[in-house]
């Protein structure tokens, strides 16, 4: 077994985006990040592994948290990142798309926390961050499906804070604004604009300001702060 | 290979790892197979039912490279609970354990 007398944070959906940067930020503060992602890993650093799954492939996750159990003895943060979108009128959504977008936005969600909170439990430690969206309190058009699943996110992160703090472990969740990642990058441009004069910021999100709420809720000291939703943006 | 002995022994060493979380004024938490572990005669409260069936997942993986997850669909809705006794639950692992 490693010996990691430094944070291991598990990150789902590492291979580029937000993932990507969480899995390299974390990295360089000294985490031994443990990534996935569908296909093969696009980073190369020494205390990052990086597994290839389907994050609704139950047996897979289950298997993935184990090894890292074996291996790490522990995990100390999850950061459920992973996330699929898709903008369509709701009268025009393929069910394939609608079981997509639940399947890796919801269920994959539910699986990693279930399987790595096992593990936070018997430490009595552990934060989990999951994410949301700025879709889900717009009730943006176009994203009925895509804001539905994050809102079950909202509602499993406010539940699982309750059922999860008697073993200390937090639960919250963020729900960045639009942000120029591969997830928008089909949007048009006029939706864009919208969405972000229904800000109270009028910009779009950086990176940065994601890893900021997540130091937040990662720090020792917010262990009195769980079934959090922070919004970025003014919302 | 699997067997009976082994399982017992395991829900057993988990009993032992969670043994503080567990309110056990009158000594009912003892290990042996008629222990109840579910139910109204059980001195498990949620928390501690919850960390016994993680501590058993865990140990299980441990020793025969193999997961199992006990709390199956199955399992929460059978009539008679396989999680009433240590013996009915040493049954139940036995049982999921083939598949």
């Amino acid at each position: 077994m490693i010996d990691n007398k430094n944070p291991v944070t598990v990150i789902t959906g590492t291979r580029k985006g937000i993932g990507k940067y969480l899995a390299e930020y974390y990295h360089n503060l000294g985490h031994f990040v443990i990534g996935c992602s569908r296909d093969q890993a696009s980073i190369e650093l020494p205390n990052y592994e990086h597994y290839c799954l389907d994050v609704s492939d139950e047996k897979l996750v289950i298997k993935m948290v184990r090894d890292i159990k074996l291996k790490h003895g522990k995990i100390d943060n999850l950061i459920n990142n992973a996330g699929i979108a898709s903008m369509n009128h709701f009268l025009l959504t393929p069910i394939k798309t609608v079981n997509n977008i639940f399947n890796t936005n919801v269920v994959g969600t539910i699986l990693f926390t279930r399987e790595v909170a096992k593990i936070m439990a018997t430490k009595k430690s552990g934060r989990i961050i999951n994410f949301s969206t700025v879709a889900v309190p717009l009730n943006l058009e176009g994203e009925a499906i895509y804001a539905s699943s994050k809102s079950a996110v909202v509602s499993l992160t406010k539940i699982l804070a309750k059922e999860l703090a008697s073993f200390n472990i937090t639960v919250n969740a963020i729900g960045p604004t639009p942000i120029s990642t591969d997830l928008i990058k089909n949007v048009p441009k006029n939706k864009i604009d919208e969405l972000l004069k229904r800000q109270a910021i009028n910009r779009f999100g950086y990176v940065e300001d994601v890893s900021n709420v997540i130091d937040f809720f990662l720090k020792k000291e917010s262990n009195f702060i769980t079934g959090q939703i922070i919004y970025l943006g003014g919302l | 290979m699997i067997t009976k002995d082994k399982i017992l022994n395991i829900i057993y060493n988990s009993m032992d790892e969670i043994k503080d979380m567990v309110e056990d004024t009158e000594g009912k938490f003892i290990k042996k197979p008629e222990t109840f572990l579910y139910g109204s005669e059980s001195v498990l409260d949620s928390m501690s039912t919850v960390a016994l069936i993680v501590a058993i997942e865990q140990k299980f993986n441990e020793e025969f490279d193999k997961d199992i997850i006990i709390a199956s669909e199955k399992a929460v809705s059978a009539k008679n609970s396989p999680f009433k006794t240590v013996s009915s639950l040493t049954d139940y692992i036995l049982e999921i354990s083939k598949n």
